[in-house]
């Protein structure tokens, strides 16, 4: 069970009632993550940690600063605030600073808890893991992966994120959450395959039907043959798809980003960048994500790019005042060098699995993932990055042969008018993002597996 | 902390990490460790002469990892009363006898004598007491140094400053304390033009360069200095033609050879992903056991890679890793062969080797060791400086500090986008070239490294932010080297074909 509200309140309480400032605000974040993981059919690694992070931003006047700590006793906090006040008073004066935001505020209740999950016993996830391991060695196979269950706001690195909020002038909000992830990598020889699915309910999840898809990749893997580079029409199945439009394309539509001219969309407000089928959206509550962003305001719902053409930005009140647009609620915490971003990213889609696409594709490759992604050029939107654990030919709407790994060099932007076919959104990668066939898409260079 | 509480702390944290070995080997672990940590953390920077960001972190905790007939459990809590320490012990006891039910093989882990010792960050400033407002004056004349240049977007400082002190106790006996203190600190310029931005760091990307130590690692960066040049380069790059796709001989900046080390010799020795225990995230490698035994040939002759975490000043520089084995330096490549891997208790046997060589670091208490890199390094070459291998170089293109990087999971294929380029025409720097890139096979393009830079140029560099592991962990590690030479290098193939 995460802290409860009232337990969230009381701490935060604590660390507000405890501020001298001229304004605070103070974050809770959190809490269980437990992790069962497999190499080489055995569990070798399984890692359990409770923690909570007390966060606290004092402002005296324009000066302001923030500090941290996990100890969440009377000492531990006064002396967190006392960290916080200490810093403050010394920071240069923040012209841009704006005053903490004045309530009251109301959110969606969204019901992103699941008991089950937050309760989910080492002994349940070694069952799981063994059914996959079982179904691999039988096959000669090797299985590797991991699965993960949180509750409260336990980022992939540890980071605490935000599960309450508090501010000075009584500016409250709570958002219970699990999450439950499993992820299978399987070794066929020299083939391999990968499979990957994530719900806030562990419940959701299908271990042995995962570890049955990762099997059959790794197995049709097992012979590869060479591809050559160059631009291929290529069906991106969902791992691949949420990548490039979650980590890469979706960030182009910070307001700061916009305004400061790093952005790809930087000089193309209103224009078309993609076609009829492109709709980008930042939906809360499609995700059943925190509906409140780190200044406390609700999050609402972004038509970023409606059709093909570009629609809005995302805003927190810095940049909104600027421009005199409305903040929308994906505030990262004050200051920041970066500005608002993305929060639950959503690419609408249309019907079918990234299967149901091979069949609609005469001569391509199916990409089951895509792997150490990273910008090449952020004003071009240019990424590079590798496939991995499943690259196959397709030639007749069938998957004919697995080729070796390919490295792709494309802009996030431009592939946006070359997008063919979307098949139905699936939850991934904490956004929710079709598998799609997309034209044209770019391997510059090759590897050895 | 004042030195009564620091004493106070200090006996507190001795007992907290004991305390959960021993709970955990009374509830049933054949071995069991602890490591109590208290982190401190202070950053500042600052964008366009505002601070963006001035936060301090700190954090208690205790991290509890029990082997149980040869299955692991691990748990972690941040309150350290005896009541919730146990019960930490506990769970990690019936992790590990849950991780027993998928058990293909069995953990056996190398011997490894139970130290009772201390080691702690040599310094000569510690940066926790040097006053705020020397650290904000400081970046902000940096910042508005960068500003003051004519076609500036965005300019950047930052600093960061961590001290870690960790009690680790094991249930064979051990006892060892460590003050751990890194220091890092850089600055940066973004020129905007119509449909194009450029940025150059100094003296890196990541944040600058970051070592062990105080505030000497950051007053030594003369980052006030470096500024002016690194705001004109930014500005000239705009204006700057595009790198050539073309096969070129290639000179790579120190900082640049570093990453190459970290991401293509780095990764691939770790023995954890050569064993496959990495197969799910980070990623297996291409130096497997088979090539190993038989002398593969990783590189050219000129290429001399060593782990060494004794070497003063890295990331990667401790006095014992977070499993107690004591700190070494060994060879990884020697003229150009395979010769080592990075080990653990657990890895080391597979190896015959009769201990750990000690990589074993978790990043922090809530987060279990695992095989890392420690200071990875590119020895230097004879003696010979950057201009005087320019001044040897015919045809070619001088890449320097990084922009963009990425690499296979077996680290084969690698790409890497630099921040700027020159074009080297017979023995000259000829001109700026923007948004440089290079594509290679790891063991290929480290076998056509004909020159090293001496020990000049050779600069023991820090990697803040080295991602590994699930949950994931990212880890600080260290990378000596000097600029080299690469010859019939693949560049520009990052913006071919656009």
């Amino acid at each position: 069970m995460p802290i409860a509200e009232a337990e969230a309140r009381r701490i935060l309480e604590r660390a507000i009632a405890a501020s001298k400032a001229d304004e605070a605000e103070a974050w809770l974040g959190g809490g269980m993550g437990a992790l069962t993981r497999f190499a080489e059919n055995t569990i070798h690694q399984n890692v359990l940690d409770r923690s909570l992070l007390l966060t606290v931003r004092a402002a005296f006047g324009k000066r302001t600063a923030r500090a941290e700590t996990n100890r969440l006793d009377d000492a531990g906090i006064a002396a967190c605030v006392e960290n916080a006040e200490r810093l403050a008073r010394k920071a240069p004066e923040d012209a841009g600073l704006l005053p903490i935001l004045a309530g009251p505020a109301s959110y969606p209740k969204i019901d992103a808890f699941d008991a089950a999950t937050a309760a989910s016993s080492p002994e349940a996830r070694a069952d799981a893991v063994k059914a996959v391991v079982d179904a691999c060695a039988a096959a000669g196979a090797k299985a590797a992966g991991a699965y993960a269950v949180s509750d409260g706001s336990v980022g992939g690195y540890g980071e605490a994120g935000t599960i309450a909020f508090l501010n000075a002038k009584g500016v409250f909000c709570y958002h219970a959450s699990t999450d439950a992830s499993f992820t299978v990598t399987v070794a066929a020889g020299t083939g391999t395959g990968w499979a990957h699915a994530e719900s806030l309910r562990a419940a959701d999840l299908d271990p042995a039907a995962l570890g049955r898809r990762a099997l059959a990749k790794a197995l049709a893997s097992r012979e590869t043959r060479d591809l050559a580079p160059g631009r291929y029409t290529v069906v991106l199945e969902a791992a691949a798809m949420a990548e490039l439009v979650a980590w890469y394309l979706a960030g182009a539509f910070s307001a700061q980003g916009v305004e400061e001219g790093r952005s790809p969309i930087a000089g193309r407000l209103g224009e078309r960048l993609g076609g009829e089928n492109v709709t980008l959206t930042d939906d809360v509550a499609a995700l059943c994500a925190r509906p409140f962003d780190e200044e406390g305001m609700p999050t609402r719902r972004v038509v970023l790019i409606e059709r093909g053409v570009q629609k809005g930005l995302f805003h927190d009140r810095k940049t909104a005042k600027k421009v005199g647009a409305e903040p929308t609620g994906h505030a990262p915490r004050q200051p920041s060098g970066w500005g608002p971003g993305p929060r639950a990213v959503v690419l609408a889609g249309g019907a079918g699995t990234a299967d149901d696409l091979v069949k609609t594709v005469e001569k391509g490759v199916l990409v089951t993932r895509f792997w150490y992604t990273n910008s090449v050029d952020e004003r071009q939107g240019l990424v590079t990055g590798m496939t991995r654990d499943g690259l196959f030919a397709i030639e007749k709407g069938e998957v004919a042969y697995a080729v070796k790994n390919m490295r792709f060099n494309e802009s996030v932007i431009a592939l946006l008018s070359r997008i063919e076919r979307l098949g139905a959104p699936v939850r991934m990668f904490g956004a929710l993002v079709p598998p799609a066939v997309v034209r044209d898409f770019q391997f510059s260079s090759g590897t050895k597996f | 902390l004042t030195r009564g509480r620091a004493t106070g702390t200090i006996r507190r944290m001795n007992e907290v990490a004991a305390r959960a070995a021993g709970a955990a080997k009374s509830a049933g672990a054949g071995y069991a460790d602890a490591r109590a940590i208290e982190e401190r953390w202070e950053s500042i920077a600052t964008k366009n002469g505002e601070i963006v960001g001035l936060d301090r972190t700190e954090t208690i905790g205790v991290g509890v990892r029990a082997l149980v007939d040869g299955a692991w459990g691990f748990a972690a809590t941040s309150d350290l009363s005896n009541e919730k320490v146990d019960a930490a012990a506990r769970e990690a006891v019936a992790i590990a006898r849950a991780s027993g039910r998928v058990q293909a093989a069995k953990t056996r882990l190398a011997e490894q004598e139970p130290f009772v010792a201390r080691y702690e960050t040599p310094y000569v400033v510690d940066a926790f007491r040097v006053s705020l407002d020397e650290k904000i004056r400081t970046l902000l004349k940096v910042d508005a140094a960068l500003k003051a240049v004519k076609g500036v977007s965005i300019s950047r400082a930052s600093m960061t400053f961590r001290e870690k002190r960790q009690f680790f106790a094991s249930s064979a006996g051990a006892a060892i304390e460590q003050v751990i203190r890194w220091a890092g600190a850089g600055c940066a310029a973004m020129a905007v033009g119509k449909d194009d931005a450029q940025e150059r760091s100094y003296p890196a990307s990541f944040g600058g360069q970051h070592a062990a130590g105080g505030y000497e690692v950051v007053v030594g960066l003369r980052l006030l200095e470096n500024a002016p040049r690194v705001g004109e380069e930014a500005v000239a790059l705009l204006a700057a033609p595009q790198c050539p796709a073309a096969t070129r001989d290639l000179v790579l900046g120190s900082s640049q050879v570093a990453l190459q080390v970290h991401e293509s010799c780095g990764h691939p020795v770790e023995l954890d992903r050569v064993l496959g225990y990495e197969a799910n995230y980070a990623g297996t490698s291409f130096l497997t056991l088979d090539r190993w035994k038989s002398g593969y040939r990783y590189g050219s002759p000129a290429v001399n890679i060593v782990a060494d975490s004794l070497a003063p000043g890295g990331l990667g520089t401790f006095g014992f890793d977070d499993e107690g084995a004591p700190a070494q330096r060994w060879d990884l490549v020697r003229e150009g062969v395979h010769k080592g891997y990075l080990t653990s208790r657990e890895t080391a046997p597979l190896l015959g080797l009769g201990r750990s060589q000690g990589t074993m670091r978790a990043s922090g208490y809530n987060r279990i060791p695992l095989v890392r890199m420690t200071n990875v390094s590119l020895e230097p070459g004879p003696d010979l400086t950057l201009d005087e291998l320019i001044a040897d170089t015919k045809d070619g293109v001088f890449m320097d500090v990084n922009r963009s990087w990425s690499i296979d999971q077996q680290r084969y294929n690698f790409q890497f986008v630099c921040e700027a380029g020159w074009e080297i025409k017979d023995g000259k720097r000829v001109g700026l070239v923007k948004n440089p890139s290079y594509q290679g096979i790891t063991p290929e393009f480290w076998g056509s490294c004909d020159r090293v830079c001496g020990l000049s140029e050779w600069i023991l560099w820090g990697v803040p932010n080295c991602g590994k592991g699930e949950p994931g962990q990212t880890m600080g590690t260290g990378h000596g080297a000097a600029p080299a030479r690469f010859r019939g290098v693949k560049i520009g193939a990052a913006y071919a074909d656009r």
